[in-house]
């Protein structure tokens, strides 16, 4: 049953993310409108286009409307007015829905204000049903933060909208993607935006959909990951696919990770490690952040350095070009309970500063020094054994006024200059560095 | 026959008379009296003068033995005797490198080697002179006589072995003086100049640090320099018995208590006159003038941060050598079937010498060092212990 849930999240997942073709050189806003231009990323575009094109395929008039000033109305209010205005949806019952974002624009950054979500004919109707409710509970967590900049707020409306896309999609039913099959039911897709607390107590942390380790190794891996969740409040994930479908590692695992809404608890902290097996491309994602507060990061950032997270694939790639994913997974695991541990006990993440620096430096200082002194006392003792020597020299016989100076030349010729870099000590580039999504981690890699 | 070594006796009880480093005088062990050298010297030199011509006659006469000798053997062969294998005669090299003297106290021979200028009678203990030795060009000019006596070369030694950590436990215990003598060694001594020219490059630097950047500013200099440089005495070791090493080691010595020649200073140690050349000995002088003069050139370029001596030249101007006898204490130990040969300056006391390294006591110096710094050094770095 559990294999069963899990094969269909992946397909859903796949499908949104199968969805987003890359971008056409002209700019087609389609179904979406922002009244801010700066919102427009390159994802809120992608975004954008996929609805428009799903929309027609479902015969359902999705429409996504991003507004900096609602003329006072509350924004649903405000949204249906639109919805009337511009006669949005399809057919005689404009059957349809729209996803109002209310933005303030603060000049060079912008806040996330407010969100409406309404049907139109049959949209109507849906309304009322889990899934949609499910998804409005989702872009609570999703649209919200202030002062985001522009890119990152445009970034997160995108995530919004294939929140909002993919529900609708799982609710109609219907897509042209050969991906999605028709064994899928229509209650596995909920799993895609349910954030079902207790869904999330019985899901799986490692996402073994490339089929990489066997039942036990599996089960073991699992049970310390729900461990590690325990312990620290922070969600330990390894997604293992076939094939990424031609997504950039990174925004693959970043859309899986905020599509399935993981992480624990509300700021929804958690790791991620991604294996794609067909490109054979790893990749790490973080995230974490206060709902209330998108600047104020949690665990799954913090705990997690950059240093930290090149030193942890720097262990566990090796495995993986081994084809030994077990312990490439164990070790993944328990290199975070460790990173974890630290967090939690000195609140520091495991960083540069703290890096277990190479010993080999000191351990060849502590050798060679004292063989060193040893020597050069040893070789004195050595010459007291050793007085018969031939004289070199003979400055004792050199009278008081033997020395007589006749010739002498100080005389300049040149200035050389020579120019050093001084080198940063390497520890003050630490922390943990997060995109504009809000997310941690590594660019990843091939292995 | 007239006697052809010289035997300096006491005038008042012609018991014989040595001579005494401490009190500068000949004494005489029986009745207690001194004498000063240039008394002994008037009195003497007549016999000296005798014991010369006595040697010659002497080393004539064996030329004509060894000649008879050889004629009878000849005549032995003619008349079908094959005498070849039944006792050599000595080689002309053989016998020229050996003397023999009989001692005008007991009578006894003494047979010492052809540079043998002073010793004593291995019979009677008679100390004795071979004047002739000293004939004409091979006469010293200057001695220095020995101020320490063999006593305080024993105590020298001990005192030598005491804070040499290397020194096997077995080695100061267990070795025995096997022979101590008091040697005037023949030194010559060069006076010269030496006019010397260096040409150098040298720099000083200066380095700014700025906030991510070290500019190091050198200023570089063409530096020369000439001079003349004066050497007094330089002493080097004229004889082949005596090892370079160890009467370089020794050095030096003062010279204001250098006196005129006598061979009164001699009674009571051995006395070597030189077998290597004042030529040959001239080579090693230079080599250490020219060291010297480079130095002493180099030494007068200061201020620089760092100096390279580019290119250099001396030219050595001998002056006059002289011929001097001075007192080394040479004493030789037996440790382990090898020999260590120490001397001492027996002027100013200085004592050298090579001496064996104990193994073990170098590994366990070595590692008594080495290892309690390496676990001071790892608590340090946090390598042990964590």
């Amino acid at each position: 049953m559990m294999k069963k849930r899990l094969i269909s999240l992946i397909l859903v997942t796949l499908l949104v993310l199968s969805l987003m073709v890359p971008a056409s050189a002209y700019v087609d806003k389609g179904n979406v409108y922002s009244s801010i231009d700066a919102l427009f990323t390159e994802q809120l575009e992608q975004a954008a286009d996929h609805l428009s094109s799903q929309s027609e395929s479902l015969n359902f008039d999705l429409h996504v409307d991003i507004v900096s000033d609602t003329e006072d109305h509350p924004v649903a209010e405000y949204a249906q007015i639109f919805y009337d205005q511009y006669e949005y949806g399809y057919g005689e019952n404009h059957d349809g829905a729209l996803l109002m974002i209310h933005v303030t624009d603060n000049g060079s950054s912008a806040d996330l204000t407010d969100f409406a979500l309404l049907g139109g004919g049959s949209g109507a109707e849906l309304m009322d049903s889990e899934d949609c409710l499910a998804l409005e509970t989702a872009l609570e967590t999703v649209l919200s933060g202030t002062d985001l900049p522009y890119g990152q707020a445009g970034d997160t409306c995108a995530t919004a909208i294939g929140l909002y896309e993919s529900t609708f999609t799982a609710l109609l039913g219907g897509s042209t993607d050969t991906i999605i099959e028709a064994t899928v039911e229509e209650t596995d897709a909920l799993d895609a935006v349910d954030v079902d607390e207790t869904m999330f107590s019985q899901s799986t942390f490692i996402l073994d959909y490339a089929g990489l380790l066997s039942d036990s190794e599996w089960e073991e891996l699992e049970q310390k990951a729900e461990a590690i969740e325990q312990n620290y409040q922070c969600a330990t994930y390894v997604l293992t696919v076939d094939s990424l479908d031609g997504v950039e590692r990174r925004d693959y695992a970043k859309q899986f990770y905020t599509a399935n809404n993981l992480g624990s608890g509300d700021w929804r902290n958690g790791i991620l490690f991604l294996v794609a097996m067909e490109t054979r491309e790893y990749v790490t994602v973080t995230y974490g952040r206060n709902p209330d507060n998108h600047s104020e990061y949690g665990t799954g950032i913090n705990a997690f350095s950059d240093y930290g997270i090149s030193q942890l694939e720097n262990k566990i790639v090796p495995d993986l070009s081994d084809g030994e994913y077990y312990d490439a997974f164990k070790s993944y695991l328990s290199i975070c309970d460790n990173y974890l541990a630290q967090y939690t006990q000195t609140g520091e993440a495991f960083d540069v500063g703290d890096a277990p620096k190479s010993k080999l430096v000191p351990a060849l200082i502590t050798i060679l020094v004292p063989l060193l002194i040893a020597l050069v006392v040893c070789l004195i003792f050595l010459s007291q054994m050793h007085t018969a020597k031939a004289a070199t020299q003979a400055d004792d016989y050199i009278p008081k006024d033997g020395f007589n100076l006749t010739h002498q030349v100080d005389q300049y010729t040149h200035t050389t200059e020579t120019r050093r870099t001084i080198e940063r000590e390497h520890s003050s580039g630490g922390g943990s560095s997060v995109d504009s999504g809000g997310f941690g981690g590594s660019s990843g890699g091939h292995f | 026959m007239p006697a052809q070594t010289v035997n300096y006796q006491c005038p008042a009880c012609t018991g014989p008379l040595h001579f005494v480093g401490a009190s500068g005088r000949l004494e005489c062990d029986y009745c207690g009296s001194t004498y000063d050298i240039a008394e002994i010297e008037k009195l003497y030199a007549q016999k000296e003068e005798a014991a010369v011509s006595a040697a010659k006659t002497e080393e004539e006469k064996k030329k004509a033995q060894r000649e008879q000798a050889e004629k009878e053997a000849q005549e032995a062969a003619e008349n079908g005797w094959d005498l070849s294998g039944a006792g050599t005669s000595w080689t002309e090299e053989e016998a020229g490198g050996l003397r023999t003297y009989s001692c005008p106290s007991c009578g006894a021979e003494i047979v010492c080697d052809q540079t043998t200028a002073a010793t004593s009678c291995v019979y009677c203990g008679n100390p004795t002179v071979v004047p002739g030795q000293f004939d004409g060009m091979l006469k010293p000019d200057y001695v220095i006589p020995f101020k320490l006596d063999k006593e305080s070369a024993v105590s020298a030694l001990k005192q030598y072995y005491k804070g040499k950590r290397f020194l096997p436990k077995t080695f100061s215990a267990g070795n025995h003086i096997e022979e101590i003598q008091g040697v005037y060694v023949p030194f010559w001594l060069f006076n010269g100049s030496a006019h010397g020219e260096i040409v150098m490059e040298a720099s000083r630097s200066t380095t700014t640090r700025l906030s991510d950047e070290e500019i190091t500013t050198t200023q570089h200099f063409h530096v020369e320099r000439g001079g003349d440089i004066r050497f007094e005495r330089v002493p080097v070791d004229g004889s082949s018995k005596m090892p370079d090493e160890h009467m370089d080691a020794i050095e030096p010595f003062d010279y204001s208590e250098m006196k005129q020649f006598s061979t009164a200073y001699l009674p009571g140690y051995l006395a070597d006159k030189y077998d290597v050349g004042v030529e040959e000995c001239a080579k090693r002088a230079d080599l250490r003038l020219e060291n010297s003069a480079v130095g002493m050139l180099q030494r007068t370029v200061t201020g620089y941060d760092s100096q390279m001596v580019l290119d250099k030249s001396v030219q050595l101007q001998h002056g006059k050598a002289k011929y001097a006898l001075l007192p080394v204490w040479m004493l030789h130990t037996k440790w382990n079937n090898k020999d260590y040969l120490f001397a001492m300056n027996g002027q100013t006391g200085k004592l050298i010498g090579d001496l064996p390294v104990s193994k073990g006591k170098f590994a366990a110096w070595f590692a008594g060092i080495a290892v309690p710094l390496m676990i001071v050094l790892g608590l340090l770095t946090g390598l042990i212990g964590g």
